[in-house]
């Protein structure tokens, strides 16, 4: 059972310690910063300023302290208490950081940098630092202390676009901080004393809801922000109670928001931002109705962020009718087959060595790599071709990533000629000395087919692709050449080195 | 071993013929081995092939013959651009070619035309989080908001209310940072 009722007061333990950490900005009018006494329920954490859109104004500071104002459109549900501690808060204000005053990030509580290889996915930025952003600096504290060092290329696009109000359509593979690239700035865009839902995250599965909503509290820790998750599967009643008390982010699945709307125990009308992860698995059968649905319970405002690992016709047309003149991302390189001419030899699998053999003594190779279904086998070919009196590198899953990586390298700096390999390439071969991939087995479906032989725009190499079929992958075959639109033939019994060595 | 003036190289042609390895001393005090990609008479420039591990890529140096103190012969070797042996991918070279071309395009259309230099910082600044281009002197931020001369909050006009005042916001911010940074404060 998942119970959110008491994160309004939770922090990680040992949180308030450090005395000097978390003390609050100290303002211009002294008065306002002595330290008022707590109420005892409040822990000594709480005692930070909450952060205005409105600049500070003497006139609101005295109207504010004679005359609270009252709460505006509040749901009859939704009471906070007005105590004179919330109402000193109030008025210290703390403004967006620029790269004056740096004193709070020498307090901050950085966990150790992280040391693990990472690719270009996150790597090739354009520079920018989150401080780039004019974000609050409690969301500045919170990025930092999660250890983000510096934007990834998918925040470094798509958080300063948030930020404007614009739709987004965003395509960007997971692990590449896709889910900080619409935490932070849902995070930023709510005003955490309009006690309303604000955002709106769906997502498709309720695993990933709990691990959403886990970055979004880690991110917002310093700011007073009530994130709760709903799903499918758990207790409908506890829901309810929960959206009795403030909610301003609701992490859940489509099917049971649109349930908790329809019930009217959700209000959205307020709720300015609406972003859709996965969004290719929100936009199923499944799914899809709900979301349509849910989306008339909302404002027609909203702002509407999709992220998407690939573009269906579904997800078009959805951005078609409902985003409003997107701003699209794709930091994914388009794999095109262009340039790559494609044969297919039909072969008995213990035939499969001997054609091997043939193609290397016939084929022009500069480099080439040969994929295999399988550990076992690429260990199995790569001995083989050494006992053919070839020489080639082999990688495979099972090595650590530090070794494949080496391997990899050494290969792509042309010390060895062949790469017997599984599919550990995500993004298509971007070498450009590879002139022929050879699939020893064929590759079970269109997407692995189009990793293994495909290039990616950047490189518009011409190249050959030659494919071992048995028996057993006929049907496979038809079924790839359908799929990618593409031809592949039988190999004839002379190959044209023009075709695919310049 | 010859002085390094024009008269011995024009005197020993032989020495500089193509696939020659030679060991250069430049009158600016370098010291490198090189083989002679190919001498070029009316501008006196020396093209020289550095030795490097065995890989596709090669470093070249251009060399203007005046400027080569002594020298030695080290040996001679194959034409490195004999056609037979040397492969040169000119669709990859003309792809490097059109890439760069348009960069220097798209470089070319960030500058502004008949505008301070302080408005050029100001286009910069934006330009490191927002998508900008220039309309005359006015600067489009999104398509959608446009930010005229002097370049304060107040001159931002159009785009959606949320639009608008995130250009405010970071127009402002930034010309704080500038002005830090002119002042030295950075």
């Amino acid at each position: 059972m998942n119970h959110n009722n008491n994160n309004r007061a939770r922090y990680p333990p040992g949180m308030g310690i450090g005395r000097g950490g978390f003390n609050p900005n100290l303002g211009q009018n002294p008065s306002l910063n002595q330290n008022p006494n707590l109420n005892q329920n409040h822990h000594a954490f709480q005692a930070r300023p909450p952060y205005h859109h409105q600049q500070q104004q003497p006139q609101y500071v005295q109207r504010h302290l004679l005359q609270p104002p009252p709460p505006q459109q509040q749901q009859q549900w939704l009471r906070r208490d007005a105590n004179a501690v919330d109402e000193v808060e109030k008025t210290v204000q703390s403004e967006p950081m620029d790269s004056s005053s740096q004193d709070w990030k020498a307090r901050l509580k950085i966990p150790p940098a992280d040391t693990r290889y990472r690719t270009e996915d996150v790597t090739a930025t354009k520079g920018n630092e989150f401080e780039d952003y004019f974000l609050k600096r409690e969301l500045l504290m919170g990025i930092y202390e999660k250890g983000f060092e510096r934007p990834s290329p998918i925040q470094e696009e798509s958080i300063p676009i948030a930020l404007t109000g614009s739709d987004i359509l965003a395509r960007a593979k997971n692990g590449t901080g896709k889910t900080a690239a619409f935490c932070i700035p849902a995070l930023e865009k709510i005003d955490q004393d309009n006690n309303v839902i604000q955002v709106v995250i769906l997502v498709p599965t309720r695993e990933l809801a709990l691990q959403t909503s886990q970055v979004c509290k880690e991110l917002g820790k310093h700011l007073k922000i009530q994130v709760m998750v709903t799903t499918g599967g758990t207790s409908l009643k506890d829901d309810i109670m929960r959206l009795y008390q403030p909610v301003h982010l609701l992490v859940g699945t489509p099917g049971r928001i649109l349930d908790l709307a329809k019930k009217g125990v959700c209000i959205l009308k307020d709720c300015a931002m609406l972003v859709m992860d996965e969004a290719d698995k929100l936009l199923s059968p499944e799914f899809q109705p709900s979301i349509e649905q849910l989306i008339h319970f909302l404002p027609t405002t909203r702002q509407i962020l999709m992220f998407s690992a690939t573009f269906p016709v579904t997800v078009k047309d959805f951005k078609d009718r409902y985003l409003r003149k997107p701003y699209v991302i794709n930091l994914m390189d388009e794999l095109t087959l262009k340039g790559i001419t494609q044969f297919y030899a039909f072969v008995e699998e213990r035939q499969k060595v001997h054609c091997l053999n043939t193609l290397f003594s016939k084929l022009q190779i500069n480099q080439s790599i040969i994929f295999c279904n399988s550990v076992n086998r690429v260990e199995l070919l790569a001995k083989k071709i050494t006992e053919l009196g070839y020489s080639c590198f082999y990688i495979h899953a099972k090595m650590l990533q530090d070794h494949r990586n080496r391997v990899f390298h050494d290969f792509r700096n042309g010390a060895c000629r062949n790469l017997v390999c599984t599919d550990l390439f995500t993004r298509g071969i971007d070498i450009q000395a590879v002139n022929v991939v050879i699939n020893f087995d064929f590759p079970k479906n269109a997407e692995t087919y189009l990793h293994r032989v495909g290039r990616s725009g950047r490189f518009g190499h011409l190249g050959l692709a030659v494919n071992l079929i048995t028996y057993e992958d006929r049907f496979n075959l038809y079924r790839i050449e359908q799929e990618l639109g593409t031809e592949i033939k039988q190999i004839p019994p002379q190959i044209d080195q023009a075709i695919y060595c310049r | 071993m010859e002085g390094g003036n024009n008269s011995s190289i024009n005197s020993n042609p032989e020495e500089l013929a193509v696939g020659c390895l030679l060991s250069i001393r430049t009158t600016l005090g370098d010291e490198f081995e090189g083989q002679v990609v190919t001498f070029d008479r009316p501008s006196n420039i020396l093209v020289l092939q550095e030795p490097s591990k065995p890989s596709p890529r090669r470093n070249l140096r251009l060399l203007k013959a005046n400027y080569i103190k002594d020298f030695t012969f080290l040996g001679h070797a194959q034409d490195p651009l004999d056609p037979n042996t040397c492969f040169l991918d000119l669709t990859a070279l003309q792809q490097r070619e059109d890439v760069a071309v348009r960069q220097a395009e798209a470089d070319a259309e960030r500058i502004g035309v008949g505008v301070t230099s302080e408005a050029q910082s100001i286009f910069d600044a934006l330009s490191k989080t927002l998508p900008v281009r220039w309309d005359k002197t006015v600067i489009v931020v999104m398509n959608e908001v446009r930010v005229s001369s002097p370049y304060h909050s107040e001159s931002v006009v159009g785009g959606t209310p949320a639009a608008n005042d995130r250009v405010k916001k970071v127009l402002e911010f930034e010309r704080k940072r500038l002005q830090l940074r002119s002042s030295g404060g950075q």
